[in-house]
């Protein structure tokens, strides 16, 4: 929070700015730096606060966001050739609330395209690299905001999450993302994946900070039909840092196999010293987790077959050479706008919804959709929350898991289980691994119930030092 | 016996007569199942009196899926490799069933691909496929599907007329514009 006389938004924005180019080179997070509307912006604010009118406590401070954001005349491009070029006429709900509290948006940060990708390899405008170890990915779809954050680039940012798009590169990067109950922040301007499953999350260095974005951000939206009405609490005034008694859940099946050695062991230490500080463990099952992959690779195919069906090269984005018809004009534009990921899942998503396979496919997830939930609420009537790790293994080296979509999709297993049952999910840094790499706590909460969820994760927090290590670079 | 045994021998119908009464309705269904992954009991079990084969998932001749299909064969070291060989030529139906269906609806999303991409596109698709196969291990029968996760009352809000003025940016982001309108393509043939 910007106070005093120590520095102006301006010089603050134009450090950032300076960073972000000189290191924009390196980690590739950023698509775009915006640095006319960000200084002016930032004068605006200094005025503001040389009056003693802040808009708010966040009035000056600077943030990049995933390029999934729509920002008012500042381009958009969901990390594809399909809207390279794309300038919106208007802002999102959650960029307008930023703007309104006097956040300096000053880039927008690479990602997957449309989301779709758990490496940020996807990007039609290159990889991002991991600032812990470039050979390595920061993890999908949110790669560039956790990069950036990680590497110092931004002091905040925003990501999505549909399947872990969040928490993953927030494990993979060191950082803590969350991605609240769906409905909690609205989607109204944020480019459409999986509706049922999209929901906007804070990424930021620490749990005090992350509980202030959630704030600044959440609540309902007239816009946004999904979005849940009522009060909000303050999230940043729950973090007592005291987990007496707290109920803690451990799934049997988030610790069976194929989770690396390392990952166990830390996040076994972690619960130990969720337990010293007075928490208990219960054991708890959630038999079928194990399907959440297939099922969410069902679901949101399917969403994003309907919803990508908007980009037809006529109203806005990429549109290929003119004189032809109208459906060979879309066919063109389409073909050439999407990359090889968007149309794999275009195509999966439209096959599992086609007539004669629409019950043994999309009815088929949906119902076990249902069980997956069931068993969280099954195991929320003996527990308050639930840990497990984010993610089987740390951060896997670029191009290691390209070849098949399976095994990447693999990377969704610990994370997509919440997406589907619209819980509440956060990851904490909770280790490093021998090679240095972070590794990420996972803690999913009740419905709505965020401030426990951030409470543990402030509590954690501070009896540990993993916050104060940073990248070597 | 008899009966199954010319059935095996006519692969375009490679589903066989079952010998339990009560299997007759699933006969009825499965007359015209070609089919993939079956489920044998081991080995040494054959033969014996009653074994089932479990066909997870078939699709009929109409091109429409079933799953769970049990079917009764009374079954003898013959019949066991008649079955095999139906089911290969079941399984080779299916994968051309799925380049066909996924070439078809390829052209529906309005996407186009050159031989070697969609080759390529093919491999992974049948991958994804294979894999989200799975969820047929469990039994759904009576379950209600989940559309959205959290069960949200649909609100409606106030048919206002709010003010934009910025016409001029919408109409500046399409490709192809003439004054105030976006420009398509010509849509009807006038000849």
């Amino acid at each position: 929070m910007l106070s005093g006389e120590k520095a102006s938004s301006e010089e603050i924005t134009k450090a950032f700015l300076n960073l972000a180019e000189k290191e924009n080179e390196n980690i590739g997070a950023f698509l775009t730096i915006a640095p006319e509307q960000a200084i002016a912006s930032a004068r605006e604010s200094d005025k503001r606060r040389s009056r003693g009118a802040p808009l708010s406590h966040f009035d000056g401070i600077p943030i990049a966001l995933k390029d999934v954001f729509v920002t008012k005349g500042m381009r958009t491009t969901c990390s594809s050739k399909m809207l390279e070029n794309y300038i919106p006429p208007y802002d999102g709900t959650v960029v307008e609330k930023l703007k309104n509290m006097g956040f300096i948006i000053f880039g927008k940060l690479s990602m997957d395209e449309f989301a779709m990708g758990t490496s940020n390899e996807h990007s039609a405008f290159g990889p991002v690299k991991n600032p812990w170890d470039l050979a390595r990915t920061p993890g999908g779809s949110s790669g560039g905001s956790a990069a950036a954050i990680a590497a110092g680039l931004t002091p905040v940012s925003l990501g999505t999450d549909t399947g872990g798009s969040v928490r993953l590169p927030a494990a993979y990067c060191g950082i803590v993302g969350l991605k609240p109950t769906y409905g909690r922040i609205s989607r109204y301007g944020v480019v459409a994946f999986a509706s049922s499953l999209d929901q906007v999350g804070p990424m930021t260095r620490n749990v005090s900070d992350c509980a202030a974005m959630l704030s600044a951000i959440a609540g309902y939206d007239p816009k946004d039909s999904t979005s849940i009405p009522g009060d909000l609490p303050n999230y940043h005034s729950l973090l007592s840092g005291k987990i007496d008694g707290l109920r803690i859940g451990i799934p049997s099946e988030f610790f069976s196999g194929g989770i690396d050695d390392e990952v166990r062991s830390s996040i076994e230490n972690a619960i130990k010293t969720c337990e010293k500080l007075g928490a208990k463990t219960v054991s708890i099952s959630l038999p079928h987790a194990k399907y959440a992959v297939p099922c969410y690779y069902i679901i949101a195919t399917a969403e994003a077959s309907s919803n990508l069906a908007r980009y037809d090269g006529i109203r806005y984005g990429f549109s290929a050479k003119r004189n032809l018809s109208l459906d060979d004009l879309m066919k063109a534009s389409r073909t050439a706008g999407f990359g090889p990921e968007v149309s794999l899942r275009i195509i999966v998503g439209t096959y599992v919804l086609s007539s004669g396979y629409y019950d043994a496919y999309y009815l088929k997830a949906q119902k076990v959709r249902t069980l997956i939930k069931e068993d969280f609420f099954d195991a929320f009537k003996k527990c308050d929350l639930i840990m497990s790790p984010t993610s089987t293994s740390c951060a896997f080296k670029l191009g290691e898991r390209s070849d098949d979509p399976v095994q990447m999709y693999l990377n969704d297993i610990f994370t997509s289980p919440v997406n589907l049952s619209g819980l509440p999910g956060m990851s904490i840094p909770c280790g490093f691994s021998r090679e240095g790499l972070p590794i990420g706590l996972q803690i999913i909460g009740r419905p709505l119930d965020e401030g426990r969820m951030l409470n543990v994760a402030y509590a954690y927090e501070q009896a540990t030092e993993w916050k104060t290590r940073r990248p070597p670079i | 016996m008899a009966v199954w045994r010319d059935r095996m021998k006519d692969s375009a119908n490679p589903v066989g007569q079952p010998i339990s009464p009560r299997e007759s309705s699933l006969y009825r269904r499965s007359r015209s199942c070609r089919v993939l992954r079956p489920w044998f009991l081991p080995e040494d079990r054959v033969p014996t009196p009653e074994i089932y084969v479990t066909f997870r998932t078939c699709i009929t001749a109409d091109g429409q899926f079933t799953s769970n299909l049990r079917i009764l064969l009374n079954i003898s070291p013959y019949v066991k490799r008649s079955a095999l060989a139906a089911l290969k030529i079941g399984a080779d139906l299916k994968e051309k069933n799925i380049i066909e269906d996924l070439k078809r609806v390829a052209s529906l999303s309005r996407l186009g691909f050159d031989e070697k991409n969609l080759s390529i596109l093919i491999e992974k698709a049948r991958s994804m496929l294979g894999y989200i196969e799975q969820l047929n291990e469990l039994d759904t029968e009576g379950i209600e599907p989940t559309s959205h996760a959290v069960q949200i009352e649909a609100r409606l809000r106030e048919d206002s007329v709010e003010s934009f003025e910025e016409h001029d940016k919408i109409i500046e982001i399409a490709p192809e514009k003439s004054g105030h309108f976006v420009q398509v393509p010509k849509v009807i043939d006038a000849e």
